[in-house]
């Protein structure tokens, strides 16, 4: 398991409609970027949610890969919806290369006032990708293996305790999927 | 002044995209539409006639985004788009221009 590092790229718009075309070198120990999040840092204050004020644009490994274009919400400021999840991203990193893009602004002019805006890159110096679980069905034969009890029926019955006192004692199990009253 | 289409071929090349074709694609603007679409999907579009586009022009597409500006006149390099494109003339517009770019169809 390789260390998780961020890089931040941070945006100053002053002007409505301002075209702000960024550059940033990755560090070149990282080796994989696997999620990015683009975010209203500071600025814009409002009571709704602004669904865009602007978006990213943005290639890696000097424009071989493009790989994000996201629109930046405006969250509302007393019931922001905070969103820490990252959107992912599989872009294997060239050592020394640059991360070339452009935001671009399109906030709504009567809500506009300078702000700041960030986009987070989530790279790691591991090469592996991450283990995703299988959402495979379970094969016929697996489900051959599972014990099936006899005299299976739909209904939750337990057998009397009084009827044979030794098996009750097998039903303490706390795996039990019906309780005895 | 530097050789476009050398520039082209040098930069594609370090980028490791294959040129499938390339030729030149024009848009002409008339009055009084002040909005053009084009699609550039698995393409790119190199703007290659800035200089003669009215100040306050605006390119926008999926892949990078550009305002005229009076220092723009003097630049000579090329600007490349991809996706949707759309472009914008600012108001009052004396001369519709006819803006060309070179276009690039990828392998």
């Amino acid at each position: 398991m390789g260390v998780t590092r961020y890089n931040i790229i941070r945006l100053q718009v002053d002007r409505p409609g301002q075209i702000i075309r960024f550059q940033h070198k990755v560090p070149s120990y990282l080796k994989r970027c696997t999620g990015f999040k683009a975010v209203h840092v500071r600025g814009i204050g409002t009571d709704l949610l602004i669904p865009e004020i602007g978006w990213f644009t943005a290639s890696f490994n000097s424009l071989k890969e493009e790989a994000i274009v996201a629109a930046v919400s405006a969250q509302p400021f007393y019931e922001p919806e905070e969103t820490h999840e990252y959107q992912s991203l599989d872009v294997n990193l060239l050592p020394g290369q640059l991360v070339v893009g452009v935001y671009l602004d399109t906030c709504p002019h009567n809500v506009f006032a300078p702000y700041i805006v960030s986009l987070y890159l989530r790279c790691t110096d591991s090469v592996e990708k991450p283990q995703v679980k299988s959402n495979k069905p379970v094969t016929e034969t697996e489900q051959k293996e599972i014990p099936v009890a006899e005299n299976e029926t739909d209904d939750c019955s337990c057998p009397n305790p009084m009827d044979d006192e030794d098996k009750y004692e097998e039903q303490s199990n706390p795996d039990q999927l019906c309780s005895i009253i | 002044m530097f050789d476009h289409l050398n520039h082209i071929h040098q930069q594609y090349k370090q980028r490791e995209i294959g040129i499938q074709l390339q030729s030149f694609k024009t848009v002409v603007t008339k009055s009084p539409k002040q909005r053009y679409e084009i699609e550039a999907y698995n393409e790119y579009l190199l703007l290659t006639n800035a200089s003669v586009l009215p100040i306050g022009t605006r390119i926008i597409s999926d892949t990078n985004s550009l305002e005229i500006t009076a220092a723009q006149n003097a630049l000579e390099g090329l600007e490349e788009f991809s996706g949707l494109i759309a472009i914008e003339l600012p108001e009052k517009v004396v001369t519709y221009p006819i803006i060309e770019f070179i276009q690039i169809v990828k392998e």
